[in-house]
């Protein structure tokens, strides 16, 4: 479940990273380029923040249960 | 917001007082929660996401938002199956309780009065080996019966709680609780907790098989008996809050019908034990008592391994590490935890320190000397 979250983060932090416009001096936007590396290292900083996404919720049982079945029958 | 944390493969297991509730985040996502505990306002934790992991304001403020919404949306702590808040009216006049067995147990007798030969389905089967034919009164006494379409349940006098029929699982496990107890002298939260498992034991330690019903563990549990190793539970397998050892629980193992062709040679009495029909299962099952001979009642064993198994035809054997992660996301649902934070704080660091496996078998031979190499190497 982890796995899945986070791989799914890294594909769209890909997306908004090689799209990020970047702010120049002369106040003008124009986007950066980026290496295949240096997005997967951006990526991996980023997918831990997306990691919302992998949180796993678990709740024990409210009481003490045995695995017997809900209803019974007879045939014995 | 009062919780309890453990590290566990570079995340954080959480558990939430309030709610009874775990969790299972990244690292960042718990020092979110964390400040968020604190009272900390979203906009400063946002920023010191921003200036801490080096991201942009409006990722930190969209996550530490999303963390915040996924606390909100903790289920509510549920309560209804710990018996109905409208007790059982003891002024009510108690039905006929016809149906009366005594039990013996080393240490105490118990008597146990049922209404219908229904009711007594629910608890006999597992306990039919301890029957004693003495018609004394035994030291406690337990009345089953359904009145209003519920199963209640009262011990020496007090009603403990009522379940609907569909819960009749809940009711049953309220027995076997109510029943250890007294074994034990014990209340409820002297347990750690109560985990779906068959408990094995070989000289003083013990291992847990886990997994869901239906993947062979109570199989197991019987072809691992009849190779030297015994039985400390089935099923229901109470774990002691201090020392967070597994106790002793002699009821017998449920042997489903098709798994009894290969448990026969073992244990000929299977061949023609008394069969018991579970129609809304579909499941027939026989009933296979603990070895009585062994002086292994009212004793306590370490525990040194959680193995979930999977029964798979034609897998062989396959036996490896299992993460914690996983093996947590596994154990949590099937388990009752006593919601006590000293009780979760003992149980977290139990839990941690115990090395769990996943087994997946079909060659009965091989998992016998899998789990004897698992006992002795683990020392």
């Amino acid at each position: 479940m982890f796995d899945s979250g986070i791989n799914r983060s890294i594909k769209e932090l890909n997306l908004k990273i090689n799209f990020c416009p970047m702010k120049t001096k002369t106040n003008e936007f124009k986007t950066k380029k980026l290496t295949r590396k240096e997005a997967l290292l951006k990526a991996g900083k980023y997918a831990a923040f997306t990691a919302a996404a992998a949180v796993v919720m678990l709740s024990p049982k409210v009481s003490q249960a045995v695995s017997a079945p809900r209803q019974r029958g007879f045939g014995y | 917001m009062t919780y309890l944390e453990r590290s566990v493969d570079q995340k954080k297991i959480i558990w939430f007082a309030e709610k009874n509730h775990y969790m299972l985040v990244e690292m960042p996502a718990f020092h979110v929660i964390s400040q968020l505990s604190e009272g900390i306002a979203l906009k400063k934790i946002a920023a010191w996401c921003s200036k801490f992991y080096k991201i942009p304001k409006s990722e930190a403020n969209r996550f530490v938002g999303e963390v915040e919404q996924l606390l909100l949306q903790q289920p509510e702590r549920i309560v209804k199956s710990i018996g109905t808040n409208d007790p059982w009216d003891s002024r009510s006049i108690l039905p006929d309780l016809a149906l009366k067995k005594h039990y013996l147990l080393p240490g105490c007798t118990f008597t146990v009065e049922y209404d219908t030969p229904q009711t007594e389905f629910l608890v006999h089967p597992k306990f039919a080996h301890l029957e004693s034919v003495t018609s004394q009164q035994g030291d406690h006494l337990f009345q089953v019966f359904q009145q209003n379409e519920m199963f209640v349940l009262r011990v020496n006098g007090k009603t403990i709680g009522q379940w609907p029929e569909e819960e009749s699982n809940y009711f049953t496990g309220k027995f076997t609780m109510e029943l250890i107890n007294l074994i034990y002298n014990r209340n409820e939260h002297d347990w750690m907790g109560v985990f779906h498992a068959s408990a094995i034991r070989l000289g003083n330690q013990c291992a847990l098989f886990l997994g869901d019903s239906g993947n062979g563990k109570s199989t197991l549990a019987a072809l691992l008996m009849a190779s030297g190793f015994n039985l400390v539970a089935d099923d229901f397998v109470p774990v002691d809050a201090i020392s967070g050892e597994v106790f002793c629980l002699p009821a017998a193992v449920s042997i489903k019908k098709n798994a009894i062709g290969s448990l026969v040679d073992a244990y000929p009495q299977l061949a023609t034990a008394e069969e018991y029909y579970y129609s809304e299962m579909d499941k027939t099952v026989r009933y296979l008592p603990p070895d009585q001979n062994v002086e292994n009642h009212l004793v306590s064993y370490p525990c040194k391994a959680l193995v979930f198994v999977k029964y798979l035809p034609e897998s062989g054997l396959v036996m490896e590490k299992m993460s914690q992660v996983i093996a947590f996301q596994n154990l949590i649902p099937d388990s009752w935890v006593s919601d006590r934070s000293e009780n979760v704080n003992r149980f977290l660091d139990w839990f941690l320190q115990i090395p769990c496996y996943r087994l997946t078998y079909s060659d009965n031979g091989a998992m016998v000397r899998t789990i004897e190499n698992l006992f002795k190497d683990e020392g």
